[in-house]
């Protein structure tokens, strides 16, 4: 029974597997800081939205949850940043501004 | 560096630090009869063998008894829900099983960006009040993401002072 349970580890250590990466939460949180840039970035901010939400599902079983909740707030921030310049773009020059 | 565990019960694997694997075992939900691989020793052990658990395990009563998960009522403890069946591609890591500070992490995140032109001003005022909501979460969940709200704290600081700097000397020069 000891040599049984003395093996068992080695077999099982061995077949112990990477750990899985949170990568929805990984991209989310990338993409959420790529909405800074000006004008092109606004279209990075509903992606970053999703993929976070993503992240922070999956995060009980993978983890990274600091990251998907990271890549949340800069998402929604940016993304407010950019709708609100937006409209006061087309508020100063009365047209949209394309 | 937080030493990982490893609990297999029933064929199924999980990956737990010794603070889990204390609550696990605290609330009845390893037995004696589990197989823990001791991450210091680099073997596995029966948990009754295991010292830092010993004593919250159930007493022993043979090697290798192995009660059903569902009979200790593993599987309605949250924890118990993310254990998946053994499979190299589907082994899952129960790694965001402790507590969580996010007013800590939202509050660094607003931090960085507060580094933006007149913007930064806004997300420095709602960074500082979430750092400062994450500090006294940290005291509460002993230490959870504290090092985040303390930088975010900072951060926001500074960048509501110099925002500040910066708008009163432009007011000056007007």
């Amino acid at each position: 029974m000891d040599a049984l349970i003395q093996r068992a580890p080695e077999d099982l250590a061995a077949r112990a597997p990477a750990p899985q990466r949170n990568w929805p939460a990984v991209l989310g949180l990338a993409a959420g800081m790529l909405s800074i840039i000006p004008c092109f970035g606004l279209f990075f901010g509903p992606v970053a939205i999703g993929l976070s939400w993503l992240g922070l599902h999956r995060a009980p079983h993978q983890g990274g949850r600091r990251l998907a909740v990271a890549g949340l707030t800069a998402a929604v921030t940016l993304f407010s940043l950019h709708a609100t310049m937006a409209m006061m773009i087309y508020w100063v020059l009365g047209t949209c501004p394309s | 560096m937080m030493e990982t565990w490893l609990v297999q019960q029933q064929g199924r694997e999980t990956f737990l630090t010794q603070e889990e694997l204390g609550r696990w075992a605290r609330a009845g939900q390893i037995a004696s009869g589990d197989l823990v691989f001791h991450p210091l020793q680099g073997r596995w052990l029966y948990a009754s063998q295991v010292d830092e658990i010993r004593q919250l395990v159930e007493a022993p009563a043979t090697r290798g008894d192995m009660a059903a998960p569902e009979a200790r009522g593993d599987m309605a403890a949250p924890e118990a829900r993310a254990l998946v069946p053994y499979g190299r591609a589907q082994m899952a890591l129960a790694t965001d099983g402790g507590p969580h500070n996010d007013a800590a992490i939202a509050g660094f995140t607003l931090s960085l960006l507060g580094i933006i032109p007149l913007f930064g001003a806004v997300c420095a005022l709602v960074g500082l009040p979430l750092s400062l909501r994450g500090v006294h979460r940290a005291q509460a969940l002993g230490g959870t993401d504290r090092r985040f709200a303390i930088a975010g704290m900072v951060m926001s600081l500074t960048s509501l002072l110099l925002h500040g700097g910066v708008t009163l000397l432009a007011l000056l020069d007007y």
